[in-house]
Order: C-alpha cells, then sequence, then structure tokens
C-alpha cells in the first residue's frame, strides 16, 4: 500500500503533473462560472405576472379642476460596505427612481360666484394645491440579496425623492402659473355662460367678511 | 501688417462669428426637458376609482430552461404575490368645451350642457410599500425576491390594471358624478334648471 502511494506520488511529480493542475483549475473555473450564472437573478427586466383579475375597491365622486402638469423623475442612492468572513470588503451601491406626474389642482366646492349688479361674476378661488402622483418607481441595484436584508423597505429613500421632486417643482413662480391658469380656466367655463369673470383676492374677500 | 498676421486676423474673425452663430442658435429641447416643464391643462376630475390587484409572480410559468443557454440553468425557482392599489381619475377636458357645447335659455334661467367624451385626467399606483403585506419564496440556489423584482412587479401590475377598459364596468358613475358635480357648479353660478347630455 505504500509502495504505491509512493508510485502515485512520483508520478504526480512528474512532467504531467502540470497538465494535471491545469486542467483542474480549469474543471474549477467552469464550475464558478456555471453555478454563479444558474444561481444569478440580475434580470429582472423579463419579469411577467400572472393573469389575475383587478377587483374596484372604490368610485368616488370628485369635483376637482387640474390646471398645471409636469411628469419628474429623479432619484436616490445608498451605499454600503459588505465584509466577508470579517475582514474582505465589498462595496454595493443602489438606486431608487421615481416618476411622478405632479400637479397643481383646484377644488371648485371652495370656489365662491358672486353676480354684482353691472352682470358680472366675482370669483373667489382657492390657491391651487400641490398634488404629486406616481407613474413608475424602479429600483436598481448591484447585489438584489444584499439590498433585500439592508433595506427592509425602500419607503424613506422614496420619501426623498418625492420631497426632491416637491422642491422642484412647487415653486412660487409654478404656483403663480398654475393660479393663472386656474383662472383662465373658469373665466372660460363663464364665458361660455355668458359671464365676465372678475376674480377676488382671498385677502380682501376675508376682510370683506 | 503682414500677410500671415492678416491670414491669422481673418480666420480668428471668421471662427469667433461662426462660434457666435452657433451659440445663439435656439436648442431644440428633448422630450425629458418638456415632460418636466409646466403644462397648462383644463381637465375636470369628477370620479376617482381605486382599483387593487394582485400581482402573482412565478419564476416556473416564464422562465424556460435552453441547453445552449447557461443562463437558463437556474436550479430553484422564485415566487412572490404583491398587492398594488391602482387609481384612475375620470373626468373632461374643458377647453373641448365649446359655444355649441352649452346652450343657455334666458327665460327659464336654464342650462343645457353637452359633454365631450370622458377620458383618463390621472392615473397612479401607491407609492409606499407595506413589506408585511408582500409574500415571497425563493428556493435552490435562487436569489431572495428583493426590491428590484417586487418594484418591476408593481410596475407590470400597473401597465396591466391600465390596458384594462374600466369605463365600460363604471361609464354610468362616471356620467351621474359628471352631472352631479357640473350641475352643482353651474347653480352656484345662479341658473335653476340644468340639463346635461352626452
Amino acid at each position: 500500500m505504500q509502495e504505491r502511494l509512493k508510485q502515485i506520488l512520483n508520478w504526480i511529480l512528474k512532467g504531467s503533473s502540470l497538465i494535471v493542475l491545469l486542467l483542474i483549475i480549469c474543471c474549477l473555473s467552469l464550475t464558478i462560472i456555471i453555478l454563479k450564472k444558474c444561481a444569478g437573478d440580475s434580470n429582472s427586466d423579463n419579469i411577467s405576472i400572472e393573469n389575475t383579475p383587478s377587483a374596484i375597491i372604490s368610485i368616488l365622486p370628485k369635483n376637482e379642476i387640474y390646471v398645471a402638469t409636469a411628469v419628474i423623475e429623479d432619484y436616490t442612492s445608498k451605499q454600503a460596505t459588505e465584509y466577508h468572513l470579517g475582514f474582505f470588503p465589498e462595496e454595493h451601491s443602489c438606486v431608487q427612481v421615481l416618476r411622478q406626474k405632479v400637479s397643481y389642482k383646484v377644488n371648485l366646492a371652495d370656489v365662491k360666484y358672486n353676480l354684482t349688479e353691472d352682470g358680472k361674476m366675482e370669483v373667489t378661488m382657492p390657491e391651487p394645491v400641490y398634488t404629486a402622483s406616481t407613474q413608475a418607481s424602479p429600483f436598481i441595484s448591484d447585489n438584489e440579496e444584499f439590498w433585500s436584508h439592508e433595506l427592509t423597505s425602500t419607503n424613506s429613500m422614496k420619501r426623498k425623492v418625492e420631497m426632491q421632486i416637491r422642491e422642484r417643482f412647487d415653486t412660487r413662480e409654478n404656483k403663480d402659473k398654475a393660479r393663472i391658469y386656474a383662472e383662465e380656466a373658469i373665466s372660460h367655463i363663464l364665458s361660455q355662460l355668458g359671464y365676465e369673470a372678475i376674480f377676488i383676492p382671498k385677502t380682501i374677500e376675508s376682510k370683506k367678511e | 501688417m503682414n500677410i500671415e498676421l492678416k491670414k491669422y486676423l481673418y480666420t480668428s474673425i471668421f471662427s469667433s462669428l461662426l462660434l457666435l452663430i452657433v451659440g445663439c442658435k435656439d436648442a431644440t429641447p428633448d422630450a425629458n426637458t418638456l415632460l418636466s416643464q409646466i403644462q397648462q391643462e383644463a381637465d375636470i376630475v369628477t370620479t376617482e376609482l381605486t382599483i387593487r390587484k394582485i400581482a402573482i409572480y412565478d419564476s416556473n410559468q416564464h422562465e424556460h430552461i435552453s441547453l445552449t443557454d447557461p443562463s437558463t440553468w437556474k436550479y430553484g425557482e422564485r415566487k412572490c404575490i404583491v398587492p398594488v392599489e391602482v387609481t384612475i381619475k375620470y373626468g373632461y377636458d374643458l377647453r373641448e368645451m365649446t359655444m355649441e357645447s352649452i346652450k343657455i335659455d334666458d327665460e327659464s334661467k336654464g342650462v343645457e350642457i353637452t359633454l365631450p367624451e370622458a377620458k383618463v385626467i390621472d392615473s397612479s399606483y401607491n407609492t409606499y410599500v407595506d413589506p408585511s403585506t408582500i409574500t415571497s419564496i425563493s428556493t435552490g440556489l435562487r436569489d431572495e425576491i428583493g426590491h428590484e423584482t417586487i418594484e418591476a412587479v408593481r410596475q407590470k401590475a400597473y401597465d396591466e390594471v391600465m390596458k384594462e377598459d374600466f369605463e365600460q364596468i363604471v361609464g354610468k358613475e362616471i356620467r351621474y358624478n359628471a352631472e352631479t358635480v357640473l350641475a352643482s357648479l353651474v347653480r352656484g353660478m345662479g341658473f335653476k334648471d340644468v340639463r346635461i347630455n352626452d
């Protein structure tokens, strides 16, 4: 038995052992590559869902007029370090994108009309209100599994992006534009009904009261 | 002035003029710039519809093993169930209402309004996700279902809901709400009798 082992050892230590070693390294590399491809799920573009029915939860009446709109996309990112075996660091990063349709709207129930003696319509309109609705919220990362443990929820990142979008769109300049558009829309309705609209600022109206 | 200097001077003047012309040319805004600029609207929203869709993702239903493509040799499966809430707002574009759409009877103080076609004014899905409502499993050597897949599933569910025509189901409610809203609006202006036509 010992002589047999000595013979095997001598054979390995000969020149052909280099070829064997190279073959072993190739086989190991191939195995790792195949396993990685089997285990990897980085492609979420090909996702499709089952055909399930849509349930209508509620149908509510609304009384609003949308006077200004824009579609804005913004993002925020996060970085984190993962330590393998406690020593070897690996950097990870992720990006939360949010695409929102942002608008200014006026509640028509809060618009007051007063017909004057000379046949004109005095209109008191509240300030247009900012509103945002999400059209897309993709999350992109270098390692999905890592971020599913690192971040229990992406809501905080989404909240940050929402604030960024609001800061970009909800400005004094846009509010003033929205107010002008709202006055034009209401003037349009009133002109169809044969009235000329006169808009009274809210401050004067509250002084009158 | 020698010839070389003259050549240099004329070339500089010509280049500067060219740069000036090119620089002053109005750049055509791209689609992203246009999208983010404020657009004027005059849409009256009369009905808000809330729809709940249970999005089910099962990798077994959509993945097929190909011997020639190692990326399809996946051991295990991934499944998740994600509820998505979609909101659709229906209404009318006031700019489509013309002089012919509104008829006034001065004697009876009545108004007859012909509504344009109802349309989707706004649609969206819930921004924030409650992790406790999501169920997911992954087996074998597959990655766990993370935020990327969940967001992709939610987007797919929203796209599927938007392909459906809900006006056929809730058309009567949309019209009834529009009548109520416009009637109260017009009565607020002093008119007594209001009639709404399609």
